[in-house]
């Protein structure tokens, strides 16, 4: 939060300091030939860069044409190019932990690697943004209340300042400007030089001996600039510059413009005055200048304001080189005004603007590039993104994923694969996300975000979980789908853009043609066949909040007329694999009891008819359960008790998941079972049937003495047994006792 | 009894008082906001001071003056030795222009700057 406030305030400070070195150029160049009032507009431009946020893009912006102002004002990106071989380190552990056990049933029997935590680790360039966002607001908040301190402490002050009553005076001058706000004048010992005090209702406080000491004329040149002052609210836009300073305290850019900026403000209305006297008066103006600095010395001498040229000598040769100004001038400095305006105040054009462009074009001549488009959203957190309007968003120039990137897009499951070096874009995403927007031809369709199935926090909105490589899948809300709510997925607009540029993949529904399954069942894994229907598994990137490794899939089966039906979506995955097998007319699989946050944290052995109905769960004691199989009609697994404690229980249940028996106790860790008998592992493997009459026997004599790092179930019946890791595993099968060797 | 340093818009306020004196201090607001353009919190501010000072006092709610003119000195103000009070002047309100300190030498100079510019036009 803070951080993303400092890089935007930072973003900010470079803007305006561009603006206003521009600025300092300009008055350099032209000084001579402008009023003064044309570069106390052109300060505004900096002043509004400075604490206003956003602004519009423009093709004119000065933002399109300075390189160095657009790569700074992405700070963050530059940030991101960093981050990027972080997360592509991360990523590398990640596929290391999420890969390396295989599609395996049994691991890490004996060991257990433990799981890299990414969080843990600790980027430079975060913590340096972050000590520096620290002293940024650090500073800025003891300015800020030393300012509201001295500004209540001298308010003080001139609250006492003493009505002094010359009507007349005041209305001649505000007449000469044109000012019909009343505004009363005060006078006041304690204030060396005129002010204008107040700031819902201002008035103008003369020093005691100018209001008793002063030539009636000199007096009227005094009043009639305060009176332009309060005009021109310049007695509103100081102290809001001194907040800006406030915030930019750490830009001595900022500082010297707002020097600069004050002296014009004061030229500007040296000028004002002298242009609405019908005579001369510029040397009794510039005299009454001098006679007013001389009149007392006073011992503080500029301090912060003193610098440069005396401001009293700049303000007297402008005052003495003031001509009223031309028509020429008056339009040619107000055109230019304009062109500067837009120029310093509008930002780059980002490419969502830039693909509407395009698109126009490209609809015209019927190509396609890049119509379809995944932008992130600049400088925002996920939920200030969802807090705005679509359309204020402002987007990265370059969108991060396009149609190109993609083979083809799973209507039904908004899910498609990507290219490693796709996922290399993306930068590190923290947990609660980070913002894109899915453009189609140029539109903004939806507010979408990325996000990481580390995270406990929960949207609503669309993700797309980076932890999966690969193949991945915009999915609605994490860990669920919200309900009673139109899914912003379905735009028409997306699956026109889709299908025109053939990334369209109608799912399942239209496959007719069989080779076309090859698509189909990479994006899901073909598990077995039964009566017609096809069943197929594929991992969804939701839910899995924790632990590490745990995922959620779905099942789902097809028959030969195409159509598809979803039987369950919680489908608990680990290591890459999940554990599920057809028992007798149902499915049986590790899943989850339900959809709250907490039913995440533990598996349940649940069983589905074949249709999907008819869901019941098995709550295993301490998410036990391990190695569910499925024999002669019952399912078996292995007890729970203490991690590393033995025997084990080895547990039966019926596949309705209505009765549990245990069935042996075991010295060792339990395999499986096949055909009445249980495989377990110990100092090599062995076999129990289950009559709590047969004593064990050791089924894999070969395996005696050897240390079994693991052993994975490959098929149904067959195992590779791993040795040690580096050796290659060597095959069993159940229930021959031969092995093969892999070559 | 020696004299009571009263400074200029406090003197304006005593004017007041002599010549209603005792007044209530409800009514002392109202003329003080007519006269001077004072807040109510202004007007008892002040009320207070000049009680500590002895120049007033304030029972029940009505003022009376202790003094008179003769045992007033009016005096100069020591605002600038604040240099928080000079700084906020400078950086929050539009002033007709900081004030400098300007040597005989440099006073000269800009006179010549005007003159010189006077003669051009002409």
């Amino acid at each position: 939060m803070l951080e993303n406030t400092f890089n935007l305030l930072i973003n900010m400070s470079i803007i305006a300091s561009i603006a206003a070195l521009l600025i300092v150029l300009l008055r350099w160049v032209f000084g001579r030939h402008f009023n003064k009032a044309f570069f106390y507009a052109l300060w505004a431009i900096v002043l509004i860069r400075l604490l206003v946020p956003f602004s519009l893009p423009s093709v004119f912006s000065i933002f399109n044409v300075i390189p160095l102002a657009h790569t700074e004002i992405n700070s963050k990106s530059h940030i991101y190019n960093v981050n990027d071989s972080i997360s592509s380190n991360m990523a590398q552990q990640d596929s290391v932990s999420w890969n390396m056990p295989g599609d395996s049933l049994i691991n890490g029997i004996n060991s257990s690697v433990p799981s890299p935590n990414p969080e843990v680790s600790v980027d430079p360039i975060q913590v340096i943004t972050f000590v520096f966002s620290w002293i940024w607001i650090l500073g800025a908040t003891v300015l800020f209340i030393f300012s509201i301190y001295a500004y209540l402490r001298t308010s003080h002050k001139l609250n006492e300042a003493v009505l002094y009553i010359n009507d007349d005076m005041v209305l001649r001058c505000s007449k000469k400007i044109k000012l019909s706000r009343r505004i009363e004048i005060y006078t006041s010992d304690r204030i060396p030089t005129p002010v204008v005090f107040g700031l819902i209702k201002p008035r103008i406080i003369l020093p005691l001996e100018i209001a008793e000491g002063c030539a009636e004329s000199e007096l009227e040149y005094i009043i009639t600039h305060e009176l332009v002052h309060i005009k021109r609210f310049d007695y509103i836009f100081k102290p809001v510059s001194v907040l800006a300073l406030c915030l930019h305290w750490f830009n001595p850019v900022i500082w010297f413009s707002f020097i600069l900026s004050q002296k014009d403000m004061e030229m500007a209305c040296d000028e004002k005055v002298l242009s609405v006297f019908d005579t001369d008066i510029r040397s009794e103006y510039a005299s009454s200048l001098i006679k007013l600095a001389v009149k007392k010395n006073i011992i503080l001498n500029g301090g912060l304001l003193a610098f440069g040229e005396s401001s009293i000598k700049s303000r007297i040769k402008g005052v003495m080189r003031f001509k009223k100004s031309g028509l020429f001038i008056g339009i040619a400095s107000t055109i230019i005004l304009i062109v500067i305006g837009t120029i310093l105040l509008t930002n780059g054009q980002n490419n969502a603007d830039d693909s509407i462009g395009k698109n126009i074009e490209s609809e015209n001549n019927g190509g396609a590039d890049n119509r379809f488009g995944i932008y992130l959203v600049k400088d925002l957190k996920t939920r200030s993104a969802i807090e705005k309007n679509l359309d204020e968003l402002v987007l990265e120039s370059d969108p991060i994923i396009t149609e190109k990137d993609m083979e083809q897009y799973n209507w039904s499951y908004h899910s498609f694969k990507l290219g490693k070096e796709v996922f290399d874009r993306i930068p590190n995403v923290p947990t609660d996300g980070l913002p894109f927007v899915v453009v189609a031809d140029g539109e903004r369709i939806y507010l979408g975000a990325f996000w990481t199935s580390l995270s406990s926090v929960s949207t609503t909105l669309p993700v797309i979980d980076v932890l999966l490589k690969d193949s991945v899948a915009i999915n609605w809300g994490y860990p669920f789908t919200p309900e009673g709510v139109s899914d912003p997925r379905n735009d028409k607009r997306i699956y026109k853009v889709l299908e025109e540029t053939d990334k369209f993949l109608k799912s399942y529904e239209t496959e007719t043609d069989a080779q076309e399954d090859s698509s189909l069942s990479s994006m899901g894994t073909n598990l077995w066949e039964k009566d017609g229907w096809i069943y197929y598994i594929e991992q969804i990137p939701r839910g899995g909040v924790i632990p590490l490794d745990n995922h959620v899939g779905r099942i789902y089966r097809q028959n030969g007329e195409g159509s598809t039906e979803i039987l369950d979506e919680l489908v608990a995955y680990r290591n890459n694999s999940a554990v599920i097998f057809p028992a007798d007319d149902r499915i049986v699989f590790m899943g989850y009891a339900g959809t709250d946050v907490m039913d995440f944290k533990r598996n349940v052995i649940v069983s589905i008819k074949e249709d999907g109905s008819d869901r019941r769960t098995f709550n295993t004691e301490y998410s036990g359960g391990r190695h569910l199989c499925h024999d002669n009609g019952y399912l078996y697994f292995e007890g729970w008790t203490n991690d590393g404690a033995f025997p084990r229980p080895v547990c039966r249940l019926d596949t309705e998941l209505t009765k549990n028996i245990k069935m042996a106790d075991i010295d060792g860790s339990f395999i499986t079972v096949y055909d009445g008998y249980a495989y377990y592992l110990n100092d090599s493997i062995y076999r129990l049937k289950l009559d709590w009459t047969s004593k064990p026997e050791i089924w894999d004599k070969a395996a005696l003495g050897k240390k079994i790092v693991s052993i994975e179930k490959t098929s149904d019946n067959e195992y590779n047994v791993f040795y040690d890791e580096s050796s290659k595993p060597y095959i069993l099968r159940l229930p021959d006792e031969k092995r093969y060797t892999t070559r | 009894m020696g004299k009571i340093k009263i400074f200029d818009a406090e003197y304006k306020f005593m004017n007041i008082i002599w010549e209603h004196s005792p007044i209530p201090s409800t009514e002392l607001v109202k003329v003080a906001s007519r006269k001077l353009g004072w807040k109510k919190s202004t007007t008892y501010t002040v009320i207070r001071r000049l009680c500590e000072r002895g120049a007033i006092k304030n029972e029940n709610s009505i003022v009376y003056s202790l003094i008179n003119r003769e045992q007033v000195m009016r005096s100069e103000t020591e605002e600038h030795l604040d240099k928080v009070y000079d700084g906020s002047l400078k950086l929050f309100f539009t002033a007709f222009l900081q004030k400098e300190k300007l040597s005989k030498d440099e006073v000269d100079e800009l006179k010549k700057i005007i003159e010189e510019y006077g003669k051009k036009e002409k």
